[in-house]
């Protein structure tokens, strides 16, 4: 079967999603600007620069070869590891909300477990290509491990439980895809539960918190109040929405409402429907994602192959988890909604891996 | 080389992005479908709240539009719980509140009452979270204790506890305007969704009270109390011809803007106490009027007379007396007489058709009218204690009233408090002309050499009448504690003020209501006058 990819299918859907994160943002986060800054396009404004600095980042990323990310992965994954150290240092990495997950650099802020992402998957795909005999073998697969172990255990410490079980699942499908055997398989799912059993351990009261999404309105004022307010936000939307602009949730009820639950008030003004749309144009875009992945696999390029992949499906795991969140199918925690959060590095980040996904598309149409 | 990535594994990967989706899907439809309205329930009971607004509590003024009682508005400044210190102390070093230390806030409390508009404007400004600032107002009186049994106060919460205050109320709040509004998550409005109940604006009142006059018969009644040794006093002034109050004084008295005040009653209207000699006009009056005698019949008075074996003298023996020559002189035994010439029956309905033991059509929160001794078998003591004002209880604002009659050529009036051009007055004749003039000129002779002598103005001609009661103790008229009543009507003679004196407590050194109540009502009378501009001599 002969695949046929299509630019214009990526960029259309990519540009419709940063159109429309813009105006949702723009929306979920007028009332709080005004309420904190004075200035009720504060965050607005700040997410069509980051869009704007983005596309210089995209048209960067466009003119360099997918090879060139192979070769230099190393130097990727140690710049990445840089990032994430130095948040350790005093001054360097500033605290929100108790954790340490900003690097403050100059006027914007860097969040090194954005960029670990990023870096891991280009380390990794390019470590399944590598070892493409090897990979079923222990020797092989204990690498991987121990870089993904370092990376896991610095965000988890941060603390970042969300990133990080992102990054182990993403790490985790790609080599299973590359053709991980069964038992190097369990490995791994059980050191993602000893993380987890050490950041229960840490801080016990996370457990507690972890399980309230099952039921937010029994402690609606304290552990349950983001997730409840998110459900009503859905209430109140219904299948249609409340209209463009017109959320209720967004007036200070509903907390991160342009971040983290961008979508709660997405349902409230557009419905339900508005949602399902939402989803089928991410659908689309991760349709023509996975099928520069398969093109490339089909004309031996297994590393870029591998990275797509890869790529469409870290985009598919935020989306599901970022709104398996805001709809109380799970426990809550800090995820953005690719393309549409209020958020520099995540979205920097995002546009630069579609900007790797186009280049990879077009540098297939030189192969055979 | 040919990479074979179409393999289960894929397919597993799909599938679980697929289920996945599908989990999504329909987790939001299932929400939507099973606990929508459970959920917009719990939306519109946080974001919308009923709201009452309540108005301005409406000011009271004088007739001249001077305020008696006024709101000024403040802020209330509240701690909501989680108030950081540093925050608290902005608010102290804002507020110079140099006593009030640092404690953690775990509930709404207060940190300063009454803010005025500057400090409030000082507080918008820090944008600290965690606070509240409620806008109240205060109730302020300006002329304080002068007028504080007549206005009464209001509570903090707006409502009237005393006085007119009280008996206004409702006029005076309005009726607060009860809305729906959409809060947002800092509990804040947002905007009015709609309104529940249509409020009504508060009013402002005027009183027919002239503060001016209001203050000298305040003044000149402390000074007399505490010249006599009295416990208390009331005066009464009326403007004959508008049928209103011109000055209600009452003492003791109260400040009513201290919150820690202990209220007093207001003497006028609800000391209801036996008049004494001041009814005896009132009972010639009805003798005239039934043609039973003449203002000039002469009348033989003995110095004592006996009634059922109870001595009725007068202080010499006058011999040969006119008719108003015993209002002159306040004759016990005259007064006697004419009650016999008209006997019980007459006796009680003339006082009841002055408006004695009638109720006194005033809104004010309570009223007493007193009472008459009316039994069926009334023995001839009885009947002669009616005449010179004893078995009988009125209070000063009914007797001032009577008065009135005299100098409204015979007819009663409801006397106003305050300024209302909608309602009809009540009146009613009583008397004839002739005979209120016939009264009026032995009042003028009491004043001119009788026992108000004291009463006389240099420069001004009035009628009155004095009245001493012995005070009704434990049901004996023990010789300890008097009432000096004077009730004058003047200047003749246009005679359009009617001024009631009495003060209560007396020991019996000077006690009497010619040498007592008589001289007060010089002082007040001169210098109410002299403010109205009248000129007559």
């Amino acid at each position: 079967m002969e695949l046929k990819s299509n630019n214009f299918q990526i960029l259309f859907t990519f540009v419709l999603l940063l159109i429309f994160g813009e105006i949702m943002v723009l929306s979920s986060s007028m009332v709080r600007a005004e309420s904190i800054y004075d200035n009720p396009f504060f965050f607005a404004s700040r997410q069509a620069i980051f869009i704007s600095i983005g596309f210089i980042i995209f048209c960067f990323f466009l003119l360099i070869p997918s090879d060139f990310l192979r070769k230099f992965d190393w130097l990727l994954l140690m710049l990445s590891l840089i990032l994430l150290v130095a948040l350790f240092f005093p001054g360097v990495g500033t605290e929100v909300n108790g954790s340490m997950r900003w690097i403050r650099f100059g006027p914007i802020n860097i969040q090194p477990s954005e960029v670990a992402k990023f870096c891991m998957l280009i380390y990794i795909s390019g470590y399944c290509v590598r070892r493409l005999e090897e990979i079923s073998s222990t020797s092989g697969f204990l690498r991987p491990l121990f870089v993904l172990t370092l990376f896991a255990s610095l965000i988890l410490i941060q603390p970042d439980y969300g990133s990080t079980a992102i990054l182990c699942l993403i790490v985790m499908v790609l080599l299973f895809f590359a053709g991980i055997s069964f038992y190097q398989f369990l490995i791994l799912i059980t050191l993602f539960l000893i993380l987890g059993a050490i950041a229960i351990f840490l801080e016990p009261y996370r457990l507690i918190r972890l399980l309230s999404f099952i039921d937010p309105f029994e402690d609606i004022q304290d552990s349950g109040w983001q997730l409840a307010q998110s459900l009503i936000s859905l209430g109140q939307g219904g299948w249609f929405g409340l209209g463009l602009g017109n959320s209720i949730q967004k007036n200070l009820f509903l907390p991160e409402a342009h971040t983290d639950f961008i979508f709660a008030i997405l349902v409230e003004e557009l419905g339900i429907i508005g949602g399902v749309c939402l989803i089928l144009i991410y659908v689309f875009l991760l349709i023509s994602i996975f099928k520069v992945s398969f093109e490339s696999f089909n004309k031996i390029r297994p590393f870029q192959g591998y990275l797509c992949f890869g790529i469409g499906f870290l985009i598919s795991l935020q989306v599901i988890l970022n709104i398996g969140v805001n709809i109380g199918l799970l426990p809550t925690k800090g995820l953005t909604l690719p393309f549409i959060s209020y958020g520099g590095t995540s979205l920097l980040v995002m546009m630069s891996l579609i900007a790797i996904v186009v280049r990879i598309n077009n540098e297939n149409k030189f192969y055979k | 080389m040919k990479i074979y990535y179409k393999n289960w594994r894929l397919f597993l990967i799909f599938l679980f992005l697929f289920l996945s989706i599908a989990a999504i899907v329909s987790r939001m439809v299932y929400v939507q479908v099973e606990q929508g309205n459970f959920l917009l329930q719990k939306g519109n009971n946080q974001n919308t709240s009923e709201r009452v607004i309540k108005f301005k509590r409406g000011s009271i003024y004088d007739k001249n539009g001077i305020p008696l009682a006024i709101s000024i508005t403040g802020f209330d400044l509240f701690a909501l719980s989680g108030l950081r210190e540093d925050d608290f102390l902005k608010i102290k070093n804002t507020l110079k509140l140099n006593d009030l230390e640092y404690k953690p806030f775990n509930k709404k409390s207060l940190i300063k009452n009454s803010l005025s508009f500057e400090e409030m404007r000082k507080i918008r400004s820090l944008r600290i979270d965690r606070l509240e600032l409620e806008k109240t107002y205060k109730r302020h009186y300006p002329l304080g204790e002068q007028i504080a049994p007549l206005v009464g106060f209001s509570g903090r919460d707006g409502y009237g506890l005393e006085g007119l205050e009280k008996s206004y109320n409702s006029i005076l709040t309005g009726k607060p305007l009860k809305e729906r509004v959409l809060r947002d998550g800092a509990r804040s409005t947002i905007q009015r969704l709609e309104v529940l109940e249509f409020g009504e604006n508060s009013k402002d009142i005027y009183l027919t009270i002239d503060s001016n006059i209001q203050y000298i018969a305040y003044k000149y009644l402390v000074e007399a109390i505490k010249n006599n040794d009295g416990t208390g006093g009331t005066v009464i002034i009326l403007d004959n011809s508008a049928k209103e109050v011109l000055a209600l004084a009452s003492y003791p008295s109260y400040n009513p803007n201290n919150p820690m005040r202990s209220i007093k009653k207001n003497r006028a209207f609800l000391e209801s106490y036996e008049p004494g000699s001041i009814v005896k006009p009132l009972a010639l009056a009805g003798a005239i009027e039934k043609n039973l005698i003449d203002i000039d019949t002469e009348l033989e008075l003995p110095i004592k007379i006996e009634v059922d074996g109870n001595i009725i003298n007068d202080r010499k023996k006058y011999g040969q007396l006119k008719a108003y020559e015993i209002i002159k002189e306040s004759s016990q035994v005259g007064a006697t007489q004419i009650s016999f010439l008209l006997g019980a029956e007459r006796l009680i309905d003339n006082y009841k058709k002055f408006g004695f033991s009638k109720p006194v059509n005033i809104n004010f929160p309570s009223t007493s009218f007193g009472e008459i001794n009316s039994r069926d078998e009334i023995s001839d003591i009885e009947i002669a204690t009616l005449g010179y004002g004893y078995g009988l209880t009125a209070t000063p604002f009914q007797i001032s009233q009577a008065y009135a009659i005299f100098a409204n050529k015979g007819t009663y009036y409801d006397f106003n408090i305050i300024k209302n051009n909608e309602s009809q007055i009540f009146s009613e004749q009583i008397i004839s002309e002739s005979t209120a003039n016939d009264i009026l000129f032995s009042m003028r002779k009491v004043v001119e050499d009788g026992t108000g002598a004291l009463a006389k103005l240099e420069n001004f001609d009035v009628s009155g009448k004095t009245g001493t009661t012995e005070k009704l103790r434990d049901g004996n008229y023990k010789s300890s504690t008097y009432t000096a009543s004077f009730i004058g009507i003047g200047p003749n003679p246009s005679n359009e003020l009617t001024i009631f004196v009495n003060i209560d407590g007396l020991g019996s050194q000077k006690y009497s209501g010619g040498s007592v109540a008589a001289p007060l009502f010089k002082k007040i009378s001169n210098d109410v006058f002299s403010y109205m501009g009248y000129f007559n001599k």
